[in-house]
């Protein structure tokens, strides 16, 4: 986490000009100041756009920690005190927080936040996910709506955040302009980055990732995912599991992702014994703005780039290789 | 065509109707249905000392003969394989409406344990419920036994409440204010099902009251503790307008009558430690609850008929268990819960001429716990149990085998199929 506040990005003009564009729009357009919005995000990077949109003068309250996995969580009280007194809830949906939320609202009593409702805003719904690489099995975490995890795609969050000003504008019609202005200044901010972020990495880079989120990686930059360490979503590795990937590995270069709150202890067996760099990557913003968001997404781009650079060619095969996965 | 027995039939007929009032509000959004079956097996051995029911709790009130409590399957584990307690629920969402119907079921019983409707979009924090429902009182009187980090429901929960917690026919009103710390306040009318602080037995000098008989109210308080820990306080009263205990001995009956207290604490606290699998996880829970019970006993004699002065006692029983499980592996978790039932144990003699007071009986438990998948997991656990024996009154058994431990071990299998419902706290 401390690596990524290092990370200095030297602005092109277009980024330079899109912030002072945003600051004059917002000034041009914040003249009616009436109640403003108590949001309440999900995870960090719904935060995000919910102060994208909502702007500073809006109550943001996050309920999942950055470095926390939002599929894997208990509806704590303080939650639904904060969605007692929310206007809006933004969610990412497609059962990413299906564990938790429901309980919550339904212990919250808001009506406006029900799903279905106008102030229920599943950003998921508004967007077209990638599909998952997992049958639909018995007990496993795996979405049939699709991928949620699309805030691992700039494009994806700027889709979300002109689908949340649409909504957030239905529900407040007098500001419905300054919140779609805002969107379409994030939309413009990220568009003019992408190919930034993407030329970092100068050569496509195979990757083995914990878990599928890191799919939409493949979105933007190139990197081309080629195995899972978890056999089925939200389920443990196995040995066999993980020398079945080395077998199907061996000779080839690459690097192994995981998320900072997954374990790190099978990814590291699968790096040493393919000799490819592990990557741990925070998948969240430190805070809930866009200016931490930006951040991130620069450090995943950099952290890439630096993995790809020493994804040499594997050692050769030693005897005791394959014998580390039954350990 | 086989006839249904009148336990089903009584909550299935306002969940029919509820479930065709569901059915005009489908013009915009869709019905919300969901189905999920969790399937439970123990296997239980009891390899020490013999099975017992606590003194001054058993069912049989300190007597071998006579009063037997009118409940028709016992929820006692037998050496060897037991199908433990298995649900079919089913639940129906609309805007306005959440329906919830939840059939339990072993090998020989199926109950329609839960059907009610309750409202989600009254203003105001406010949430109406209304059917067969388990009472939101204390922390685990509204969860099924899949929730549970113990085999068995706990001894105060079981005996002080009900054998399958406060569970009963009526309404609940409840409230969330929109304070900063979370705050949720709820009373309920119940019918008063005749079994815990409501217990009514036939043949007492009282006619049956009308409902409600049972009025309850329960609040719970949470602050905000940031992310990583998170606590809950709760509690709860409840009162019984009539409670009604009958011993029969054909040619004479002893009977006492009048209302009862119960009063609870709940306190749980979480730690999340933020790693995979809920390793490094903590939870620690405990409830307190004591009945207070003013009854008039009588005697009934066949020739002499009702005994005119009736003598007043006072009752008090209580109990407690106290349990924390945590996460020492990726989906493995191990827990201790301790507990006692009686440590105020002063009811009524059989020949209710005093107030008297029995022993408290205790028991100890240690379980771990593996989820090869969230929605499955497989149990072992260790009891140790050291209930008292009724003191000695002059018919037949007594002191001699009073505090003698016994320890039993059990296996348990559970899976659940279909939508998992969210974790609450």
């Amino acid at each position: 986490m401390t690596q990524q506040n290092q990370v200095r990005f030297r602005s092109p003009f277009a980024w330079r000009s899109c912030r002072a564009l945003a600051v004059i729009t917002a000034l041009f357009l914040s003249g009616v100041a009436l109640a403003e919005p108590r949001i309440v995000a999900t995870t960090t990077s719904m935060g995000v756009l919910a102060r994208v949109v909502g702007g500073a003068e809006a109550t943001v309250t996050t309920l999942v920690p950055p470095d926390r996995d939002a599929h894997d969580l208990t509806a704590r009280p303080s939650m639904i005190a904060a969605l007692r007194r929310a206007d809006v809830l933004v969610a990412v949906g497609a059962q990413l927080e299906e564990g938790w939320l429901p309980a919550a609202l339904d212990g919250a009593a808001n009506p406006r936040l029900r799903a279905g409702q106008p102030g229920h805003f599943s950003a998921a719904d508004a967007l077209h996910l990638r599909d998952t690489h997992f049958d639909p099995s018995f007990g496993a975490h795996v979405h049939e709506d699709g991928n949620p995890h699309f805030n691992l795609s700039p494009a994806h969050m700027a889709e979300a955040a002109m689908a949340l000003a649409l909504r957030m504008g239905g529900l407040y019609p007098d500001k419905a302009g300054i919140y779609r202005a805002r969107a379409v200044l994030f939309r413009m901010q990220v568009r003019a980055r992408l190919p930034h972020w993407r030329d970092q990495l100068a050569t496509p880079l195979r990757a083995i990732a914990y878990h599928e989120e890191f799919d939409y990686f493949a979105e933007w930059l190139p990197l081309q995912l080629v195995g899972f360490i978890e056999p089925v979503p939200g389920v443990p590795p196995t040995s066999r599991h993980l020398s079945g990937l080395v077998e199907r590995q061996r000779g080839s270069d690459g690097v192994v992702l995981h998320a900072d709150y997954q374990p790190g202890r099978a990814p590291s067996v699968l790096g040493e014994t393919l000799g490819w760099p592990v990557l741990s990557l925070p998948l969240e913003p430190a805070r809930a703005d866009p200016a931490s968001w930006f951040e991130l997404v620069e450090h995943w781009a950099t952290a890439l780039a630096t993995a790809g650079s020493r994804a040499l060619p594997p050692e050769l095969p030693t005897t005791a290789a394959p014998s580390r996965g039954g350990a | 065509m086989p006839r249904l027995h009148p336990r089903l039939t009584g909550p299935l007929l306002p969940a029919l109707l509820g479930l065709a009032l569901l059915l005009p509000a489908t013009h915009t959004h869709a019905i919300e249905f969901d189905v999920s079956l969790t399937l439970e097996g123990i296997f239980h051995k009891r390899f020490d000392g013999r099975e017992r029911e606590p003194a001054g709790f058993g069912h049989d009130h300190d007597d071998d003969h006579g009063h037997h409590h009118d409940h028709d399957h016992d929820h006692s584990l037998k050496n060897g394989f037991n199908a433990g307690h298995s649900e079919l629920g089913l639940r129906a969402r609309t805007d306005w409406l959440d329906a919830w119907v939840m059939v339990g079921f072993d090998d020989k019983h199926v109950d329609i344990e839960e059907a009610y409707l309750a409202t989600r979009a009254l203003p105001a924090g406010l949430r109406l419920k209304a059917g067969k429902f388990l009472s939101d009182i204390g922390y685990i009187n509204n969860r099924h036994p899949h929730d549970w980090d113990f085999v068995q429901r706990p001894l105060v929960n079981e005996y002080l409440i009900g054998h399958h917690g406060l569970l009963d026919k009526g309404v609940q009103l409840s409230i969330t204010p929109p304070t900063a710390h979370y705050t949720h306040f709820g009373v309920e009318l119940l019918r008063g099902s005749g079994e815990g602080p409501d217990r009514y037995d036939r043949g007492g000098y009282f006619r049956k009251k009308a409902m409600p008989r049972l009025i309850t109210a329960y609040a719970k308080y949470g602050p905000e503790l940031g992310n990583n820990h998170a606590l809950q306080l709760g509690a709860s009263v409840a009162h019984a307008r009539q409670y009604t205990r009958v011993d029969d001995h054909g040619d004479h009956k002893h009977s006492v009558e009048g209302d009862s207290w119960l009063f609870g604490l709940d306190a749980v606290y979480r730690y999340e430690a933020g790693r995979a699998y809920g390793q490094g996880d903590w939870r620690i829970g405990g409830e307190y609850y004591v009945v207070r019970r003013d009854l008039r006993a009588r005697g009934y004699s066949r020739t002499q008929g009702w005994r005119v002065n009736p003598a007043r006692f006072r009752e008090r029983q209580d109990g407690f268990y106290l349990e924390a499980v945590y996460g020492f592996a990726p989906r493995w978790q191990v827990g201790a819960r301790a507990e006692a039932i009686g440590l105020n144990n002063r009811i009524v003699k059989f020949h209710p001429t005093t107030v008297g007071g029995e022993d408290a009986s205790w028991r100890y438990s240690l379980q771990t716990t593996w989820r090869p998948r969230e929605t499955v997991f497989v149990r072992g656990q260790l009891n140790h149990e050291r209930f008292a024996a009724a003191r000695a009154h002059g018919h037949g058994h007594g002191g001699d085998a009073r505090r003698k431990g016994s320890w039993s071990f059990m296996l348990q299998l559970n899976a659940l199929f279909g939508s998992h419902p969210a974790h609450r706290f």
